[in-house]
């Protein structure tokens, strides 16, 4: 070993010497991994979902303005509470943070929501509120980038422009993106989002490309937790080499089905594949996941579990 | 590791116990060396081991384990630097020099030292990385590679121009 490298080892280790650790590390740790149980079923989670939003609504002032000028009578009236009736219902994609190849990456999941009406507005104000409300993600392993306690106050869009007001700044570049993607899901295309923090502009976003910012690989359906017909439909997307990606039927450790899948297209553009298969009854671990061509280890595993009836 | 056989057995929490006795401290260290910061440091690594309780189950293994540790603490360790950046190019106007330890404090030997520290920060990340894997984690090429997400080919390059960069500060060191 050269002498350069002698010294620097010495000196890596002399100021690694110097960091000391919490002692109370590992009960941070515990209180964040103290999640709620891995297993439930869908109709739980869609009650929940419906009693939560129907509990944060009283907060959430919207001002439908998507085609007229903004009128100030309805600027001051009504709160989404004296008015919701959850009579209506929406399938919104959400965007949550996952994490693939130790990378913090979107993932989505498609949540069906009461609401007053369906208007763009409150589209966007449901999705945005969902993906704010603590542990919404039906996957233990996805979760919202942003602290508790955000409120949604205000949605509105002009022209190609969504201002969404929210209580509380993003936390980070991901919590941004949760946002711009989960916005631009219910208006399609990329939109521009400006964002005020308690009514004072904050900033300007757009999408950044998907490449850096969703998970390379998606399980789209079925989703986790979810209860489905013995023909279980699957879609998988996702930018990967080749378009190739993999799909393991598991039931505990006894795989039931494996198969390659093709998507339309490779990466860097996001491609998918969809198929059918039928499943008897039981519970089932789906695994869509690519294999590294360099290492054969499995990469960018989504997993979900899902109940066949 | 002698805990190593077992592991398939262990639940995620019991899995977070034995990894977080065996490897909590020296990957704080880890991150320290990455981000020149030891409470960012140990938030990422937290925030490691609380993503690799969702992820047991499917690794079920402690070396697997540990690889997706150092793995996830080096790529969130290399997202803060950047962020970083930004708020460090304001505060590099406006504030004096970081403290370079004074004549008292020590010899020679540690404003050397401090030099090399110094050295490295500046390093391009993926330069830095490659070395604080070698020479602190004494990792292989391939351990490497497989931390940073790379080829092989690249770890030696990234390794061997960031000695070039470190040599002259080394060698007035050394």
């Amino acid at each position: 070993m050269s002498r350069d490298e002698d010294v620097l080892r010495r000196i890596l280790e002399a100021e690694a010497a110097r960091v000391e650790v919490s002692p109370d590390a590992l009960r941070s740790i515990r209180a964040r991994t103290e999640r709620r149980p891995r297993w439930f079923s869908l109709g739980a989670v869609a009650l929940t979902a419906a009693t939560a939003t129907a509990a944060v609504v009283g907060a959430f002032a919207l001002i439908p303005r998507e085609s007229a000028p903004p009128d100030p009578r309805t600027a001051s009236t009504p709160s989404w509470s004296s008015t919701f009736s959850g009579t209506s219902t929406a399938n919104l994609a959400i965007y949550y943070v996952g994490d693939d190849q130790g990378r913090q990456r979107l993932y989505r999941e498609f949540h069906h929501l009461p609401m007053r009406d369906t208007s763009t507005v409150t589209k966007i104000g449901t999705a945005v509120t969902e993906m704010l409300r603590p542990e919404s993600a039906h996957d233990p392993q996805y979760a919202s980038a942003w602290p508790t306690g955000v409120r949604v106050t205000d949605v509105s869009i002009s022209g190609g422009t969504v201002t969404v007001n929210l209580s509380k700044a993003p936390p980070s570049t991901i919590a941004r993106q949760e946002l711009v993607w989960t916005v631009a899901a219910v208006v399609g295309g990329d939109p521009t989002v400006k964002l005020l923090v308690d009514g004072s502009q904050y900033a300007t976003l757009r999408k950044a490309p998907a490449l850096d910012t969703l998970a390379a690989l998606w399980l789209i359906n079925p989703q986790h937790g979810e209860t489905v017909a013995r023909d279980v439909s699957l879609h998988v997307a996702g930018a990967v080499f080749e378009a190739t990606a993999h799909l393991k039927v598991r039931q505990g450790d006894v795989v039931i089905d494996e198969r390659v899948l093709t998507l339309s297209i490779g990466a860097p553009a996001r491609g998918e594949a969809k198929l059918t298969l039928t499943l008897a009854p039981g519970e089932y671990t789906l695994e869509a996941y690519t294999i590294s061509a360099a290492d054969g280890s499995v990469q960018h595993l989504d997993d979900h579990v899902v109940t066949v009836r | 590791m002698a805990l190593a056989p077992r592991a398939e057995t262990w639940a995620a929490d019991e899995a977070v116990t034995h990894l977080f006795t065996a490897h909590y401290r020296p990957l704080v260290r880890l991150a320290t060396l990455l981000l020149h910061e030891s409470g960012a440091a140990e938030e990422i690594v937290q925030d490691a081991y609380v993503a690799l309780h969702g992820r047991w189950r499917r690794l079920r293994d402690a070396d697997k384990a540990l690889a997706y540790l150092r793995a996830t603490v080096v790529n969130r360790s290399r997202s803060a630097l950047r962020h970083r950046k930004v708020v460090d190019r304001h505060l590099a106007m406006s504030s004096p020099e970081p403290d370079a330890p004074s004549a008292e404090a020590g010899a020679l030997a540690l404003l050397q030292h401090a030099a090399v520290v110094a050295a490295l920060r500046g390093l391009p990340n993926r330069q830095r990385e490659a070395l604080v894997l070698r020479y602190y984690l004494d990792l292989s090429e391939a351990d490497i590679a497989e931390t940073m997400g790379c080829s092989r080919g690249a770890v030696k390059s990234h390794c061997s121009r960031g000695m070039a960069a470190l040599r002259e500060t080394l060698e007035r060191a050394s």
